[in-house]
Parts: structure tokens; C-alpha cells; sequence
């Protein structure tokens, strides 16, 4: 076959079809390299940038290290709020892979140590690690977590996040509020003063491979974590458990449907107890109904009645219209005025303006304030701010209801003296009889003491926020009239503690829905306040619908005298009059 | 004197080719080092590309004298072993595309060898005969037509693009006519749909996206995308040797084979792709000068199809890289990893320079 026995053959051939072929063929693979190299160019210089964003875009994920939240304490340091932090443990899916191809051994032995200390099958701890994603163990123990860190294992990176913990539970839990998932404040201080308490976030960018999986052994800050600043609480977490301990025995007593009690620091405005009963607890504010959770203190409003009557009286002392010896006539009990008659619960005759005030007579002081008139009337309570916030650094504080002067009805002059057409806050009760407590001055209510930090400062602003607005002669008469109403003739007689200067006033008002009074529905309440050398205390307390007993005197004043007697043996404040203090046996009686 | 210094020239222009066949592999090397990211293991692929370079060295020392043109009587019994191991091949092939040949811790991949020995049948049965014949052409298309079948079967499209493309050239060079050019040309407009039926799902829709990139850009456009991203990323100068990311960290898939020009374009950004690219055409014109000088038909046509080879797969395994060219699966000669191919182009190059010692004197 002629196939295989071809014979050598040279063939010379460089004639000029050979050159021409050659030249196409070299021109076409030169226009080849042309197209190449021009696709080349545009990708990596003209479209440079287009492509480079892509590129660091793609490969850097975004990751946010939660800095911790600031502390909540109370007055004496006592932790009411913290971070507690939890820490989860995940493969470096990225070095996992690397050290597979440099070390194997080395997996063997990570798996060991890992299902060592978690306590897992190693078998388990293969399977996850062969996994895509690399979540080994959330919330790790603590000794978990200290003993991985020991090790220094490789192949392996721990995440940090945190969670709010409130010690103590319930206690504390209207002041402190609470805070959602990511742990930014919903209610009480922990609202008001989230952007103090919040720690920045740390924010890092960390290199992620084409499977999505984040190589957190390099990693770039972008900026670091901080925490918080702690805050401390005007609150004494002591007096606190006293009055919860006492408005819960109060709320088993009369079965209302809130107790809400005040401890101020009548001189500077300190808040030193704040409790509403019922409570909730703020680990777990999920399973409660907003109504328990608000503040009531803040939020909700009341008729103040009688209370109210400390003010009309204070303006006609401070009018010089009556001296405490003035005699008015109350009329036996029922007195007809403005086109209506008004009543009174006892009916009485001839009493002194002091007498009026122990007494708590409607008529009298209707009296005595149609002698002030309306005008000063309504100057007189716009001194004490009725209708305004009092500026407590408490969410969701309510203004109160104080109507203007050109809105008051002929009818009002005979209602607004005795605390009705009325609407105010138990904050605003506190501040109104902590005036007669300090010597005439209105204070600014607050909890907070200071904001703990990098720089350390006081709220100096809310100590310094005194104004007077009645004169020092006026209160003692005020007092002395107070005074008179704790004692065996007044309406509060249940309040009184021998030894001690106690002041105080009774109220107790129907409560009206929807513009009509409702009977057998009260809210009987009691501001009071002690003088000692030591501390000046107001308490306020507010029992919403008592069932069964409802005046101030007999619902109100009880509880306010028993926590009282709690708060001066935990304040160690030695009676006037050199009495002995036998009223550490007297708890026990009221129990 | 001038004799002395005339064989010097001489000898430095023999020994040139071999030089920047070695270069080409060194560079190579280095590349392969960045994309094991710089870490040589027992199981790594740049230890075995170390041993295949020793292995296509010593090959190149045995044959380095002897005369290329024994093979042209031996190519036929070279043509039919290759055609039997590409059948067995499909009996028994591994993987998806069956390509390879398992021979315990190597694969063997008779498609890379089918290049070289199509390469030097054509030219043997070319030299001496017209290819202005009809019967000529039909008897070259046929020996060039099996094997490529067999190749297309496999399926290894990228292959059987580089024996068309040897056999247009072998055949060019060796005199076709321009009737017979366009005729065949003909032949293919009327044979494409045709090969599109007979295409793989999987190459089809690689030729798709190559058409539209965004067509699937996570999915079948997901390599040509991020190669394109891994080249465009480099810039000018390039993220640094062993600096690149995007190869390192998974996003681009076969960055040790099919896209290791990546790798270049990423670590050494333009500067260092316009060197490169200078190199390789420097050395493609060297073979280039081989064609021209040698005075053998055969030697010469063995020369040009070994230039096809080289040329084709440089080019449509950059086009590839940088979206001129669809996807079809390409190493790119001495810088990819792969044993069989860096063999054969080893041997390529001992032809080579076989060729050029024996073009002068009769």
C-alpha cells in the first residue's frame, strides 16, 4: 500500500503562495491576540473601578459586636439591672478548610478537646464541623467558655451577645421599665435614659469566601464597641422592699385595683421608693397587660378631693384672709350655693378654719375659697403647677387636668377648693405636700442620682430646681393645721405615730367615667409627710377602688403609717421628746 | 573567529526556544504556588506538577538528538494507539466528562496526547501528497474526523475546537485550494445545527451564557462572571503575588487549570498580564520562525500544526478568561496544572527543536 511506504520526500516551496499563506495565518492569530488583549485592557483599566468595588464588595461582610448596656443600681450600689453575657461557639469554617489541607491531626485532636469540654460526641462534633454552617453551641457555661479560651484552640471563634437580667425581678420593675430583644429601653428608666445606658456597637468588616463563609481570623475595625454608662438610682432598694412588702399586705387587705405609693425626699426631690401593686416582672414583660406595666404613678390621673383642700388653704393663709382661729359656719352638713347643694360627710356647725381643714369639710372650705375668689384661687394652684408636667425623668408622664380660668363654670369655684373638676398625678400629690414639708419651696421630682462614665457627673439641675412659692409663716400654719388631721380629732387620726412629727391629709373622691360620678367606686388617698432632724419624708398613697371601706382615712392612712414606722426604723430617726423607740414592736401589731 | 562567534549565535538561537519553553514553565510554577496559597502539601497539585516537569525534562534529554523525522513512518502506530485509548476512554472513563484514564495516583488524558499525534499523522500523510486532490482531503478529513469524534464524545469540546483548528491549519499551509476552503467552510455552516444537537446539555448553555453573561449570573454564568471580576479586580498592578483574593477564597472555581490566567491578572494586574502576553507571543514566533526556516514538508507542517496548538489554546484559553470566548474547557500550555498536558507540550517543543536542527543542511 502506497499509505505506508510513502518515500522521504523534500519538497522545497517557498514560492509566493507559501509567503501569502503564511501571512494570513499570522495575521489571523495576530488579530486573536489583538481582541485578547484589548478585552484584557478594558476589564482591568478601564473598567477598573466598576470591578474593584464588586470585588470588596462581595468579600467583606458587615458584623456588629453588641457593646454591653450600662448598669442600673440603687442609691447604696445595689445591682438592679445588668448585661449578662452569653457567648456561642462556631467553626472558622475558612481555617477548618485550610488546616484539612495542612493538618489534619490537628482536627482530631480540636474534635477531642471540643466534645472534652462541651461534653458532645465526638462522632456529633465531626459531623457539624463538616457542615456548611458552623454554629458548634449556643450559650455556652461559663466554665466552657473560660476553659476554650484556655486551650487558645484554633479553628474556632467564639461570638459574644449579651442579655438584659434583672435580678431582683419585680422589685423595682415600674422605676427600672424594661427593654425589648435588642435590648433598647421600652419603659421606666431604662426608656428615659436609653441613650445613656445604650453602648455603642462595635462594627467590623471580616473577609468572607465565594461559599458565603465568614473568615473571622481576618478581620478590620471599623469602630470598636463601647459600653454603656451605668446609672444610679435615687431609689433605696431598702425602703423600696418595705414599701412593696407593705402595698401588697394593703392590696390583700382591700382587694383594689391599684395601690400605688411615693417615698420622696420632701427637701430635694429624691425619689426613694416608687411602687404600684400589682407589679410585673421585667425579665418576662411579654405576659403582663400594658395597664399593669405603666407606670401609674406617671400616667394615670386621679380626683385628688380633699387633698386638694391643703391648697385653698394655704392660699387664704398666705392671702391673710383667715387666721387658723377664724370661725366659719358649715352650715350642718348641707348648703345650698351656686344653684345646687353641697354636703358634707359629718355635718358640722361653727368650726375654726383648722378645724375645717382636721375635719376635711366640704362646705367650709368652698366657703373660704369663694372669700379667696377665683382668680387668686386659680393663681394659687398655678404656683403649685396643677396641669403641667412635673418634669419627673419617668416616661409617660400625664399633665393633669387643670382647667384654665376662662374655661371654669359659675359651678367651679364650689368644686376645684375640694379637689373635684380636678385631675392630678400622684407625682404631682407628692411634690403639692412636699412644699409644706420643706419650708414653702416646689422641688423637681426624679430618680435618677447620677450617670456613671468615662467622666462622672451628677444631676446637679434636678437638686438645684427649687422655687418658693409660699411664704415660711404660711406653711407652719399649713402644718399646724396638717397636724391636726393626723391627730385623735382629724380625719387621719389611723396615721398617727407618737413621737414623731407626722402631717398629712386624707382624701377620698368618687370616681367619674365619663363625666358622671359613680358611686361605691373611690380613690381613697393620703399625702403625708414627717419632719425629723435627720430626713424630711412625703409619702403619698393612692388605693384605687377599695372594695368594701373606703375613706381616706381608714384605707390610705393605715398603709401609709405602717410603712412610715418601717421607713424611720430603717432611717434609725430617734422621736422628739426623747420617746423611746417602741415602734419597732408596733410593725408587728400592724401586721 | 567569525565562525566561532556564528556558531554562538547559532547555538543561543537553538537553545532560545528551550530557554522560554522553561521560563514559560517557571512562571507557571509560581502561579500554581500562589493558587495552592503558598502552601506545598504531600497531596497538593504543585508537587505533582514538579514531578511532571521533571518527568517532560527527562523525556526532552533522551530525545534531544534524535531526528524528528523517524516519526513520520511511527505516527501511523502512534494514531492508532491514541484512537484505541480514546475509545477506552469512553469504556472507562471517570467523572462527568470522562477524560481521563485512572493509572493509580495519576489520571492519564489521551485526549492531550491525541493533539501531538493527529499533529504528526496529518503532516505525514500531507507531506508529498496535493491536498488539491478530492481524495486527499477526504482520507486527512477522516484521520483528523475520528479522533474527533471520539474527543466530542467525551465530551471535551475544548479539544476538538484545537483539532479543527489543526487540521484548517495543516491543511492551509499545505496548500488547499480556496475552493476546497470554502466548501468546507459550507460544509460546517450546514453541519453546526447539527453539532448543536449533539452538544451537551451543560455546553450548550455554556455557549448561551457566553452570549449573555447575566443570563444566570449565579448559576451556568457564575465562572465566566466571576473570572471576569477576578481579572478586572487586578488593575493596573495587581493585588501583589500570593495577595489575590478572589481566586483564594472560592470564588472562582478552577483557578489551577481552566482559569489560572486569573491568577495573573489578579496578583499581577495589567503590567503583569502585558509582560506575560509579550512572552508567549515572543515565544509563538520562535515556532513561527521554525515553520519558515525549515525546508522539510513535513517538518513543516509538523511545525505549523504544533503552532495551531499552542496558539489556539493560548487564545481561547485567555478569551475564555476574559469573556471573548465561550467557556469550552482549555489548559492554557505550561502555566495550567495538568501532568498530560504539560507532557505533551514538552514533547511538542523537543519536536520543535528536532525540527530546527534538521531544517538546514539535507
Amino acid at each position: 500500500m502506497r499509505f505506508f511506504q510513502k518515500p522521504q520526500l523534500l519538497k522545497v516551496k517557498q514560492d509566493n503562495i507559501f509567503d501569502f499563506k503564511i501571512k494570513v495565518t499570522k495575521i489571523l492569530f495576530f488579530i486573536g491576540f489583538i481582541i485578547v488583549f484589548g478585552k484584557i485592557f478594558t476589564l482591568q483599566i478601564i473598567n477598573y473601578p466598576k470591578y474593584e468595588k464588586v470585588d470588596r464588595k462581595t468579600k467583606f461582610a458587615k458584623i456588629i459586636i453588641p457593646g454591653e448596656r450600662g448598669k442600673i443600681l440603687d442609691k447604696n450600689g445595689r445591682i438592679l439591672a445588668f448585661d449578662l453575657p452569653s457567648y456561642s461557639l462556631y467553626f472558622d469554617t475558612w481555617m477548618i478548610k485550610n488546616l484539612r489541607e495542612k493538618n489534619p491531626s490537628y482536627l482530631n485532636y480540636l474534635c477531642e478537646n471540643l466534645s472534652r469540654i462541651l461534653k458532645m460526641e465526638k462522632e456529633e462534633i465531626e459531623k457539624l464541623m463538616n457542615k456548611p454552617y458552623s454554629l458548634i453551641k449556643k450559650n455556652l457555661k461559663f466554665e466552657e467558655y473560660i476553659e476554650i479560651k484556655e486551650k487558645k484552640l484554633k479553628g474556632i471563634y467564639t461570638e459574644k451577645s449579651y442579655k438584659r437580667v434583672y435580678p431582683y425581678g419585680r422589685h423595682l420593675c415600674h422605676i427600672i421599665g424594661y427593654t425589648d430583644t435588642d435590648r433598647n429601653g421600652l419603659e421606666g428608666v431604662e426608656y428615659f435614659y436609653n441613650s445613656f445606658l445604650r453602648g455603642s456597637n462595635g462594627i467590623y468588616l471580616v473577609l468572607k469566601d465565594g461559599l458565603g463563609n465568614l473568615i473571622p481570623s481576618i478581620k478590620k475595625e471599623i469602630s470598636r464597641e463601647k459600653k454603656g454608662k451605668d446609672i444610679v438610682l435615687t431609689i433605696d432598694s431598702n425602703v423600696q422592699f418595705i414599701v412593696e412588702e407593705e402595698i401588697k399586705k394593703g392590696y390583700e387587705k382591700f382587694n383594689p385595683k391599684n395601690i400605688s405609693v411615693i417615698v420622696m425626699d420632701a427637701d430635694n426631690g429624691e425619689i426613694i421608693a416608687l411602687a404600684n401593686y400589682p407589679n410585673f416582672d421585667p425579665n418576662n414583660p411579654g405576659e403582663y397587660d400594658f395597664s399593669i406595666i405603666k407606670n401609674k404613678c406617671v400616667t394615670d390621673l386621679f380626683e385628688p378631693g380633699s387633698i386638694f383642700k391643703i391648697v385653698t388653704a394655704a392660699s387664704a393663709i398666705e392671702e391673710n384672709l383667715f387666721r387658723p382661729d377664724t370661725i366659719i359656719m358649715c352650715e350642718y352638713g348641707k348648703w345650698f350655693v351656686r344653684n345646687h347643694y353641697l354636703h358634707d360627710v359629718h355635718p358640722y356647725g361653727a368650726l375654726t378654719f383648722k378645724e375645717v381643714v382636721a375635719k376635711s369639710s366640704n362646705i367650709g372650705t368652698v366657703k373660704i375659697a369663694m372669700a379667696l375668689g377665683e382668680k387668686k384661687l386659680y393663681e394659687y394652684c398655678k404656683k403649685f403647677r396643677f396641669g403641667e408636667k412635673t418634669g419627673i425623668d419617668l416616661p409617660g408622664e400625664t399633665a393633669g387636668i387643670f382647667r384654665p380660668l376662662y374655661k371654669w363654670s359659675s359651678y367651679s369655684i364650689t368644686a376645684i377648693p375640694i379637689g373635684q373638676e380636678v385631675g392630678i398625678t400622684a407625682v404631682q400629690g407628692i411634690r403639692a405636700i412636699s412644699v409644706f414639708a420643706n419650708g414653702g419651696y416646689l422641688v423637681r421630682p426624679h430618680v435618677i442620682k447620677e450617670i456613671k462614665g468615662e467622666e462622672t457627673y451628677e444631676i446637679e439641675r434636678y437638686k438645684n430646681e427649687k422655687i418658693r412659692i409660699i411664704s415660711s409663716k404660711t406653711v407652719e400654719i399649713v402644718r399646724d393645721m396638717l397636724k391636726e388631721v393626723v391627730s385623735e380629732e382629724g380625719t387621719a387620726s389611723s396615721a398617727k405615730i407618737e413621737g414623731y412629727n407626722i402631717y398629712g391629709k386624707t382624701g377620698t373622691a368618687q370616681k367619674a367615667i365619663n363625666g358622671k360620678y359613680v358611686k361605691g367606686k373611690y380613690v381613697s388617698s393620703f399625702v403625708g409627710f414627717l419632719l425629723s432632724n435627720k430626713k424630711n419624708i412625703a409619702i403619698s398613697v393612692n388605693v384605687d377602688e377599695p372594695k368594701g371601706k373606703y375613706f381616706g382615712g381608714i384605707v390610705a392612712a393605715p398603709i401609709f403609717r405602717d410603712i412610715l414606722i418601717r421607713i424611720i426604723n430603717y432611717y434609725e430617726i430617734s422621736p422628739e421628746k426623747n420617746l423611746k423607740m417602741v415602734y419597732k414592736d408596733e410593725t408587728k401589731r400592724t401586721d | 573567529m567569525k565562525q566561532k562567534l556564528q556558531y554562538l549565535k547559532y547555538s543561543i538561537r537553538e537553545k532560545s526556544l528551550i530557554f522560554l519553553t522553561y521560563v514559560l514553565i517557571f512562571i507557571g510554577l509560581c502561579i500554581l504556588f500562589s493558587a495552592s496559597k503558598g502552601v506545598i502539601t504531600k497531596e497538593g497539585f504543585f508537587i505533582k506538577q514538579v514531578l511532571w516537569i521533571i518527568l517532560g525534562t527527562i523525556l526532552l534529554y533522551i530525545f534531544r538528538n534524535s531526528d524528528y523525522r523517524k516519526l513520520e513512518k511511527l505516527s501511523y502506530l502512534f494514531y492508532f494507539l491514541t484512537l484505541f485509548l480514546l475509545i477506552l476512554v469512553l469504556i472507562k472513563g471517570q467523572g462527568r466528562a470522562s477524560r481521563w484514564i485512572n493509572l493509580g495516583w495519576f489520571y492519564f488524558q489521551p485526549s492531550e496526547f491525541a493533539k501531538l499525534v493527529i499533529i504528526l499523522t496529518l503532516s505525514s500523510y500531507l507531506s508529498g501528497r496535493d491536498i488539491g486532490k478530492f481524495s486527499t482531503l477526504l482520507v486527512s478529513l477522516i484521520i483528523v474526523g475520528i479522533p474527533f469524534l471520539l474527543v466530542f464524545k467525551q465530551p471535551n469540546l475544548g479539544t476538538s475546537i484545537i483539532f479543527i483548528l489543526i487540521f484548517l491549519g495543516i491543511c492551509y499551509i499545505s496548500g488547499m485550494t480556496r475552493k476546497q476552503l470554502i466548501g468546507l467552510f459550507l460544509v460546517f455552516i450546514f453541519l453546526s445545527p447539527v453539532v448543536w444537537i449533539f452538544l451537551e446539555d451543560y455546553q450548550r448553555e455554556r455557549i448561551l451564557t457566553f452570549l449573555n453573561p447575566m443570563r444566570d449570573p449565579l448559576g451556568k454564568g457564575y465562572n465566566l462572571l466571576q473570572s471576569i471580576i477576578t481579572i478586572g479586580s487586578g488593575g493596573f498592578i495587581g493585588k501583589g503575588y500570593l495577595k489575590g483574593t478572589q481566586t483564594k477564597l472560592a470564588f472562582l472555581p478552577e483557578y489551577h487549570t481552566d482559569f489560572i490566567f486569573c491568577v495573573i491578572a489578579e496578583e499581577f494586574g495589567f503590567l503583569g498580564v502585558l509582560i506575560f502576553i509579550f512572552l508567549y507571543y515572543y515565544f509563538l514566533n520562535r515556532i513561527w520562525e521554525i515553520i519558515c526556516n525549515t525546508r522539510y514538508e513535513f517538518g513543516r507542517l509538523v511545525a505549523t500544526g504544533i503552532f495551531v496548538m499552542f496558539a489556539g489554546q493560548f487564545l481561547i484559553n485567555l478569551g475564555m478568561a476574559c469573556g471573548v470566548f465561550p467557556i469550552v474547557g482549555l489548559p492554557l500550555p505550561f502555566i495550567s496544572y495538568g501532568g498530560s498536558s504539560l507532557v505533551v507540550s514538552i514533547l511538542s517543543i523537543t519536536i520543535l527543536s528536532s525540527i530546527e536542527k534538521y531544517s538546514t543542511y539535507l
